[in-house]
C-alpha cells in the first residue's frame, strides 16, 4: 500500500503516481509473458509425455534380442549339455543360422542385429566363478558390431532411443564333441569333457517402416 | 464515468481474449492427445511388431494361426477393403495395412520356409515354419 500526500502539491508525488501507473502496465505485460510461457511449458510437457508414451509402447528391440538369444542358445548346446563346436568358426556360424532357421540376410547383412558368442574353457568346474580357471577358446560374431558400442552407451545410463537394445547371458555346459572339421574333440576330464561357458551377447536395433 | 467504462470494457476484452486463448490451447491439447490415441499409424506399427514377434518366437515344425477379425473390423471402419497382412519374402518383412495409406512393416529374422495366407490376408494368416 503506497500513501501519497496529495495536499503537499509536491512534484515528486506526481512523478511517483505516474511511476506506479507505469509499473502496473509493465506488470501486466510481464504477467502475460509468464502466462504464455506457462502454456508453452505445459503444452510441451504434454506433447513430450504423450509422444514418448506411445513410442515406448512400440519399442520391442529388447524383447526381440531376448527371443533371438534364446533361439541361438538352444542351438549352441545339445540335449546332453555339450556345446556344438562346429558352430565356432567363420563358416560354422552360418551353419548355426541355417540349423536354427534364422535368416542370414537379416541377421548378418541388414545391420540391425549383432551376435557374439565366446566359448571359454573352465579347468575346474567346481569353481566356475573364479575367472583364473577360464581359458578363452573360440568365438564367433555375426552382424553389425556398432551395437556393442550402442548398448555400452545405454548401459551407462544414457538415453538414446535410436540406439539398439541388447541382452547378455552365460550358458554353462561341456566342451567336447565334433568341431567344424568333423574331428572328435575331447576335453581333459575323465569323461573326455571339460566344463565350458559360452557368453552370448545379442543386440537388436530393428526398425519398422 | 466514461473513463471508468472504458477501463471496464478494456478489462472485459482482456478477460475474454484470455478465456478464448485458454480454450483454444486446451482444445488443441485435447485434439492432439485424442489423435494420438486413435492413431491408425500407431495401430499398424503395433500389429506389425506383434506378428513379427510371434513369428520369431516360433519353433521349427510349428504352425501359427493369427486371427485377423479384430483388425478387419478396424479396417472396415476406415473403409479399407484390401489385404491387411502381407509378407515380403525378399526383404523378410511383415506389412500391416488398416487404412488406405502405405501401412507399416517390420522385419522378422526367422527364415520362413512356407507361408500360407488364408482368406486373402483379411480373416486369418497361417504361418508354417519348416
Amino acid at each position: 500500500m503506497i500513501i501519497i500526500n496529495k495536499g503537499s502539491g509536491n512534484c515528486n508525488n506526481l512523478m511517483m503516481v505516474r511511476m506506479i501507473k507505469g509499473n502496473r502496465r509493465g506488470g501486466e505485460n510481464i504477467m502475460i509473458f509468464w502466462q504464455f510461457l506457462m502454456w508453452l511449458l505445459v503444452g510441451l510437457g504434454i506433447v513430450i509425455g504423450v509422444v514418448s508414451f506411445y513410442a515406448s509402447q512400440i519399442e520391442v528391440k529388447a524383447i526381440e534380442a531376448e527371443i533371438l538369444s534364446e533361439r541361438i542358445a538352444g542351438c549352441l548346446i545339445d540335449s546332453k549339455g555339450v556345446f556344438n563346436l562346429k558352430y565356432f568358426s567363420d563358416s560354422g556360424k552360418y551353419e548355426l543360422l541355417n540349423d536354427c532357421g534364422l535368416s542370414r540376410g537379416i541377421l548378418d547383412e541388414s545391420g540391425y542385429f549383432y551376435i557374439i558368442a565366446n566359448l571359454t574353457l573352465v579347468s575346474d568346474i567346481n569353481s566356475v566363478g573364479n575367472t583364473e580357471n577360464w581359458k578363452p577358446l573360440k568365438s564367433f560374431s555375426i552382424g553389425n558390431k556398432d551395437l556393442l558400442f550402442q548398448c555400452d552407451v545405454k548401459r551407462k545410463g544414457m538415453e538414446a532411443q535410436k540406439f539398439g537394445d541388447c541382452t547378455q547371458r552365460s550358458l554353462y555346459g561341456f566342451y567336447g564333441g565334433e568341431d567344424s572339421k568333423g574331428n572328435n574333440v575331447k576335453g581333459g576330464s575323465e569323461e573326455g569333457r571339460e566344463g565350458a561357458i559360452v557368453q552370448l551377447f545379442v543386440g537388436s536395433n530393428n526398425r519398422g517402416a | 464515468m466514461i473513463l471508468r467504462n472504458k477501463r471496464g470494457t478494456e478489462l472485459l476484452h482482456y478477460t475474454a481474449i484470455y478465456i478464448i486463448l485458454n480454450v483454444i490451447f486446451l482444445a488443441a491439447l485435447f485434439v492432439f492427445v485424442a489423435q494420438k490415441s486413435d492413431n491408425i499409424d500407431f495401430q499398424e506399427s503395433v500389429e506389425a511388431r506383434r506378428i513379427t514377434l510371434m513369428i520369431d518366437s516360433m519353433r521349427p515344425g510349428t504352425d501359427l494361426t493369427i486371427n485377423l477379425e479384430p483388425l478387419a473390423e478396424i479396417a472396415r471402419s476406415r473403409d479399407y477393403g484390401g489385404q491387411i497382412v502381407s509378407f515380403n519374402y525378399g526383404t523378410s518383412e511383415v506389412k500391416v495395412t488398416l487404412s488406405r495409406g502405405d501401412g507399416h512393416s517390420y522385419k522378422y529374422f526367422t527364415k520362413l520356409d512356407t507361408i500360407n495366407v488364408k482368406g486373402d490376408g483379411r480373416k486369418e494368416v497361417v504361418v508354417s515354419l519348416g
